[in-house]
């Protein structure tokens, strides 16, 4: 079954990165989902979901992403969240954390670690038992 | 050191870190800074996990906050800036242990 991936980003570009990296693998389907502001991912969270993954960027347009991760977390206590943050910008984590992300990649996203940190995710979130600490 | 002979292979990414650790090893110890370039070290704690689950892994981190590291599969930490003795004692500790 496909992995559902919520790509939230205002940055055209960003979102199309991911989605062709994603959806380039080989080992696994990926589904992608695109929203360019907050409101639109709470809107696509609720009306187009379940979604395995999240992947946040840290500066929406319309609000900020600190608050969609919680408002996130207030319908979905499991889905993984990923923060997508300029460099330094996350450099313990504290703040992504404390709003209930599970991890972070920094912009620009290197291939690589995009690839390896949602195949992480996902893999947790299908199997639930065998890591049940996804924070 | 004068007791042990170490061999260190460097990686200045968590994505080089799983690709050296995939191609180069195996280790008897990987120390991993917290703050990582292109992604979360603790991330790139639990895909070590996933792969080895036998290996040493101790952050390097800037803050004594051991909670999320432990969660994340590590062993033990030493803060930054690296104390000579501490690296030497942490590292013959567990690499003792492998």
């Amino acid at each position: 079954m496909a992995k559902r991936v919520l790509v939230v980003d205002d940055h055209q570009p960003t979102r199309t990165f991911v989605r062709t990296v994603l959806e380039a693998e080989r080992g696994e389907t990926y589904e992608v989902v695109e929203a360019d502001s907050g409101t639109e991912c709470l809107k696509a969270f609720d009306a187009k979901g379940p979604f395995d993954l999240v992947m946040l960027d840290v500066g929406l347009p319309d609000m900020d992403g600190y608050d969609v991760c919680k408002a996130l977390r207030n319908v979905d206590k499991k889905v993984p969240i990923i923060f997508v943050t300029g460099r330094g910008e996350m450099k313990d984590f504290g703040r992504g954390r404390e709003a209930g992300s599970d991890s972070y990649i920094v912009k620009p996203i290197a291939r690589a670690a995009l690839r390896s940190t949602v195949m992480l995710f996902t893999s947790v979130a299908r199997k639930p038992d065998e890591a049940p600490d996804t924070r | 050191m004068e007791a042990d002979t170490y061999e260190v292979v460097e990686a200045d990414s968590g994505s080089k870190c799983l690709d050296a650790f995939g191609a180069q090893g195996p280790f008897d110890l990987v120390m991993l800074d917290v703050g990582l370039p292109d992604m979360d070290g603790y991330a790139v704690c639990k895909a070590l996990r996933k792969v080895d689950q036998k290996v040493p892994i101790v952050f390097v981190t800037g803050n004594e906050d051991f909670g999320h590291g432990r969660d994340a599969g590590s062993d033990s930490y030493i803060v930054k800036p690296i104390a000579r003795a501490t690296l030497r004692s942490t590292v013959m500790r567990f690499t003792s242990v492998g």
